[in-house]
């Protein structure tokens, strides 16, 4: 699965670990995900896109 | 008591971890053989990776991020459900190739690998039926 977080985070000027606190994960968690090396939870990844204002599916992409 | 830092306690165990050896090395009536120095330098190898780990929870804690979620319960889960398997198989082979003890002790061994197993099925049905829900509360 492919994330769009990086970019977003950078849109949104958000650091790993500002994005990190406002979803309650460490910051290794958002590196991983970044990566593509976890997928996350349906809470984690509806938190995530609630903070970005987008849906689930415009921010983690099925591959 | 409410601890401000969940992962300050966690530090005793390495703490004690590193005390014990301590005491052990001092008391040792004899200087160590090859086998001593490769246990102690194992223990202190796994200590140090502990503490490493703790240090980093600490870290997170501090600067107001969870010290545990998802990804990391997950991560031990996976870890002790290989680290389980394995060592079953490690001490089957240790019992029967490379220990020489008495039959009735090889028994004692095996009933309690037996027991293991059990443990983890009765754990592995009671989750099977009320499933797992909320993994990220900690």
């Amino acid at each position: 699965m492919k994330t769009r977080i990086k970019e977003l985070r950078a849109r949104d000027n958000l650091t790993q670990v500002e994005l990190a606190q406002r979803v309650s994960v460490r910051r290794e968690t958002i590196v991983f995900l970044e990566k593509g090396k976890y997928n996350p939870s349906l809470k984690l990844a509806y938190d995530i896109s609630k903070v970005f204002n987008m849906r689930i599916e415009e921010v983690f992409i099925m591959k | 008591m409410k601890t401000k830092y969940k992962s300050l306690v966690s530090f005793i165990s390495p703490t004690l971890g590193i005390m014990l050896l301590g005491l052990w090395a001092y008391m040792a009536k004899e200087p160590f053989n090859t086998v001593g120095y490769l246990i102690f330098g194992l223990s202190i190898l796994m200590i140090g990776f502990g503490l490493y780990f703790k240090i980093q929870r600490f870290n997170s804690e501090k600067s107001g991020l969870t010290s545990d979620d998802e990804l990391s319960k997950r991560i031990k889960e996976k870890a002790a459900a290989k680290a389980f398997s394995f060592s079953i198989y490690m001490w089957v082979f240790i019992i029967l190739f490379l220990i020489d003890m008495e039959p009735r002790d090889k028994i004692i061994i095996g009933l309690g690998l037996i027991g293991m197993g059990l443990i983890f099925f009765l754990n592995w049905l009671y989750y099977s039926k009320v499933g797992i829900s909320d993994e990220d509360k900690n």
